[in-house]
């Protein structure tokens, strides 16, 4: 009798630590999962801040601005700010 | 050691359910397990991308798509492709696919800033003269194209339109072919220099009506009744040109017509451009090469004329290129004095509205007839300019085209002030400071 309760104590140890691996294992999934989500959208606003920053470097924008502010080729005419 | 000898018999039975357990685990893995996916199959590279000379990006594959960071500008240039599958559909993006759906990337001879004030200009310029379509290229001195402009803008983000309709997709410059109408006079007079068939100062009997063959050529600008070459091309007389032309034969035209490349039917290797529309000189009559002459009766590209017009430069042909690593060979047409002497010709002739004072410019005008029904239209002309950035020592050479405008028609007042814009343009990029007076 005793040695089927020693096979079931190590039993219950083997599924205790069949548990804590598996929940470990779970646990570590879901983490990577949250990494890998936080990546995505880390390359996205990457993106998203290439193309601004492409808009806003734009030759037609930046002589759109010259033209608001009164730049003029120096063949059309001085400087006129 | 009875009792251990009584244990016996557990143990084995425990051991015994524990093998058929293990082995009925096994079996369940074996038999209902989670089979292995097939792995994957290999990746294909990302689309490769497209950049302007200073490496500014023109077209790159990001996880969103395709996309195209300076939006409208040098559009048609590059093209679109599908939504989905990316594979191209239009401009170099259909051009260079294969290459790019490999993933290889390509850096253009194209400056995002002379492109952008090239169609600042060209956009503006079009609304003005309510045109069809426009387009404009500047080469460098060597043969480079730093832009290629087309009017209306295309935005190709944007949901797309019936193309038979909307034609602001179209690369204006590589795929229109039109007959050029007077820009080719300044190189007949090159021709004419080049042949020792006349001189700058050659004076020939010009009425303002000359009928050739029974077809009547006229010019439209009033002038002397005897007029000089430079004074030719001054008033742009198509009488003028077609009767000193005759000095030379129609083959030798048409050869130097070929060795400017303006029969070239790919005058840039592997990107789509239509071919020229030239008849060979057995099938020309008198009254076709009168026409050839004034630059009537074929039909060449916008890029054709800008590179043709580019060897005024210096007498050399230089192949254009748009691909930085591009290797071509330039060949020699006209003699560095007649390329000068025709420069100094169109200066003293330009056009009013593309003058800039305190620069030297220089150019020619243009307003060809176009067939329309089998029929020269009156109704329907293609504006021209073609000159160079400055006119005495040229950094640049730009070809500006108008298809039918409304109202004004003329080369002179509608292509020329698109002209003089990209030539301030230019000027102020060069940083070139304009001549002290008297110069």
């Amino acid at each position: 009798m005793k040695a089927a309760l020693r096979f079931g104590l190590l039993y219950l140890l083997a599924l205790l630590l069949l548990f804590v691996l598996g929940h470990r294992n779970q646990m570590e999934r879901a983490h990577l999962a949250q990494l890998e989500k936080r990546l995505e959208a880390l390359k996205l606003r990457e993106e998203a801040l290439l193309k601004e920053g492409w808009q806003a470097a734009s030759p037609h924008r930046v002589l759109d601005w010259a033209k608001r502010e009164g730049f003029v080729p120096m063949s059309r005419g001085r400087w006129e700010r | 050691m009875t009792a251990g000898v009584e244990r016996v018999s557990v143990v084995v039975a425990g051991l015994f359910l524990w093998l058929a357990l293990f082995a009925l685990g096994v079996y369940a893995l074996l038999a209902h397990g989670p089979t292995p996916s097939s792995p994957p199959p290999p990746a294909s590279p990302a689309r490769g991308h497209l950049y302007a000379r200073d490496g500014t990006p023109l077209a790159v594959s990001l996880k969103t798509g395709r996309h195209y960071p300076l939006g409208e500008s040098a559009s048609q240039l590059v093209g679109f492709g599908e939504r989905g599958s990316g594979k191209g559909l239009e401009g170099l993006e259909r051009d260079l696919n294969a290459a790019l759906s490999e993933g290889r990337s390509f850096t253009l001879t194209l400056d995002p800033w002379v492109q952008a004030m090239a169609e600042r200009a060209l956009w503006a310029g079009l609304e003005r003269s309510r045109g069809a379509f426009a387009t404009l290229l500047v080469l460098d001195r060597e043969g480079r194209i730093l832009a290629v402009a087309n009017a209306p803008a295309f935005n190709p983000q944007a949901p797309r339109k019936d193309p038979e309709q909307d034609i602001s997709w179209r690369n204006h410059a590589f795929l229109v072919a039109l007959e050029p109408g007077s820009t080719m006079k300044a190189l007949t007079a090159a021709i004419l220099l080049e042949e020792g068939a006349a001189h700058p100062t050659t004076r020939v009997e010009t009425p303002m009506r000359l009928v050739v063959d029974g077809w009547v050529i006229q010019d439209a600008v009033p002038h002397p009744p005897a007029l000089t070459l430079t004074e030719v091309l001054q008033y742009s007389s198509n009488v003028g040109i077609s009767l000193l032309a005759e000095g030379i034969a129609k083959e030798t035209f048409y050869n130097y017509m070929k060795r400017l490349h303006l029969t070239d039917p790919e005058p840039l290797p592997g990107i789509r451009t239509t071919p020229p529309v030239v008849r060979p000189p057995q099938e020309w009559s008198r009254a076709t090469y009168a026409n050839h002459a004034f630059g009537q009766g074929f039909l060449i590209t916008p890029l054709h004329l800008a590179a043709a017009f580019a060897t005024l430069v210096d007498g050399l042909y230089r192949p254009p290129r748009l691909l930085g690593d591009q290797e071509t060979k330039a060949e020699r047409v006209f003699s560095p004095k007649t390329a000068r002497s025709i420069r100094e010709a169109l200066a003293q002739g330009l056009a009013p509205r593309a003058a800039l004072p305190g620069y030297s410019l220089s150019g020619k005008t243009g307003t060809a007839q176009v067939v329309v029904k089998g029929r020269y239209s009156q109704e329907v002309f293609t504006a021209w300019f073609a000159g160079f950035v400055p006119g005495d020592e040229p950094l640049y050479t730009v070809v500006v085209a108008v298809h039918h405008p409304k109202g004004e028609t003329h080369g002179s007042l509608v292509a020329a002030p698109i002209f003089r814009e990209v030539a301030a343009g230019l000027l102020a990029y060069a940083g070139i400071p304009p001549y002290a007076e008297g110069r």
